[in-house]
């Protein structure tokens, strides 16, 4: 129906528009926030829309038994790359170590007796009896960062498991 | 008095492009989601669903001044917030107008709500949460109808089936059209 060079004209004043709307949108995309506390964070992955159920654990104590829990974790092999599944409910736990605690890997993932270490270069341990991940799952219910409704859920499924052993 | 018509269509046609975009059913395509970085980790279903990444979890109604809580987790209340983003009800014909793609919303009532977006391939993909974008339900299973794909995992399970949307998406991942944040 257009002729070419209208169809060029409209591209070239799509693509100048656009440009213009995007560059006030460049420099607030480049600012990084601080992070504000002293720590390691914690995150539940529960949730698949709403924002996953997160605090943090900041006290000597409580960090040198995660240190401790991933100390005595033994090695393991895994060929998947990561060992959170992507699934709908529990995909496990993440622990971001962003202030450099000394001892803590940058990055943890525990998920099913599963751990893996770092970001670029990983390393998988196996933690058979969910020490970690109970720890860390605990703390997050001491901390009531996880609705009521799912708190319940979890332990009715925490008691099955006890009836039936 | 045609050419100044003509001119008037070509303009409005060029304003529209530029503001809001043509819609194009996305294909499946997780590697641009699953980066196992910001993107995979600031990105939810509803984005993913959208196609659109914001890097911000999206939720539905916040870019239209809305905040879903607790209480407002079921089909009727997600549902509302949605559209107020902009993505429109399924007409009655079951297809989405302007080539806009179907979305599915799904409930665990008063808990969470997920998306599933259609692909070009005809089958349904989704992003639980922070995870990967997969075309998988939680059996493994492809899905080829998020209405009877297994949505239940442990603690939580989206029991509901709300219905489907309209998303004005893009062929290029992470590009949608919806005003989603």
């Amino acid at each position: 129906m257009f002729g070419a060079d209208r169809s060029t004209k409209c591209f070239a004043f799509a693509v100048v528009l656009s440009v213009l709307m995007l560059v006030p949108l460049c420099g607030a995309a480049a600012g990084t926030q601080p992070t504000e506390f002293a720590g390691l964070k914690v995150t539940v992955l529960l949730f698949s829309g709403r924002p996953d159920p997160s605090y943090i654990i900041d006290d000597a104590a409580s960090i040198d038994r995660v240190k401790k829990m991933l100390e005595v974790a033994k090695e393991a092999k895994f060929e998947k790359p990561t060992v959170t599944p992507s699934i709908l409910g529990y995909k496990g736990i993440v622990v971001e170590n962003a202030r450099n605690v000394p001892g803590i890997p940058s990055r943890i993932a525990v998920y099913n007796g599963t751990i893996e270490t770092g970001l670029e270069r990983k390393k998988f341990l196996a933690d058979e009896s969910k020490t970690l991940e109970n720890y860390l799952l605990d703390k997050a219910i001491e901390s009531k960062v996880i609705d009521e409704k799912i708190v319940k859920r979890m332990k009715s499924e925490e008691d099955m498991r006890k009836d039936t052993h | 008095m045609v050419q100044k018509g003509l001119r008037f269509g070509l303009l409005l046609g060029c304003l529209i492009v530029a503001v809001g975009g043509c819609c194009t059913m996305p294909s499946y395509n997780p590697a641009f989601w699953n980066d196992a970085g910001t993107v995979q980790s600031k990105n939810n279903c509803y984005n993913y669903g959208n196609n659109k990444r914001t890097d911000t979890y999206a939720q539905p109604g916040k870019a239209s001044g809305q905040t879903l809580t607790w209480g407002n987790m079921n089909c009727a209340d997600v549902r509302k917030a949605a559209v107020a983003d902009g993505l429109e009800m399924l007409p009655a014909s079951g297809v989405c107008p302007d080539k806009k793609d179907k979305v599915a919303l799904v409930v665990d009532p008063g808990t969470d709500y997920h998306w599933y977006r259609l692909d070009t391939s005809g089958t349904w993909s989704h992003k639980p949460g922070s995870g990967q974008a997969t075309n998988r339900d939680n059996s493994n299973n492809s899905i080829m109808n998020p209405e009877t794909a297994n949505r239940c995992g442990q603690w939580l399970c989206y029991t509901e089936f709300c219905g489907y949307h309209c998303a004005c998406s893009n062929a290029d991942e992470g590009k949608g059209h919806e005003k989603i944040n």
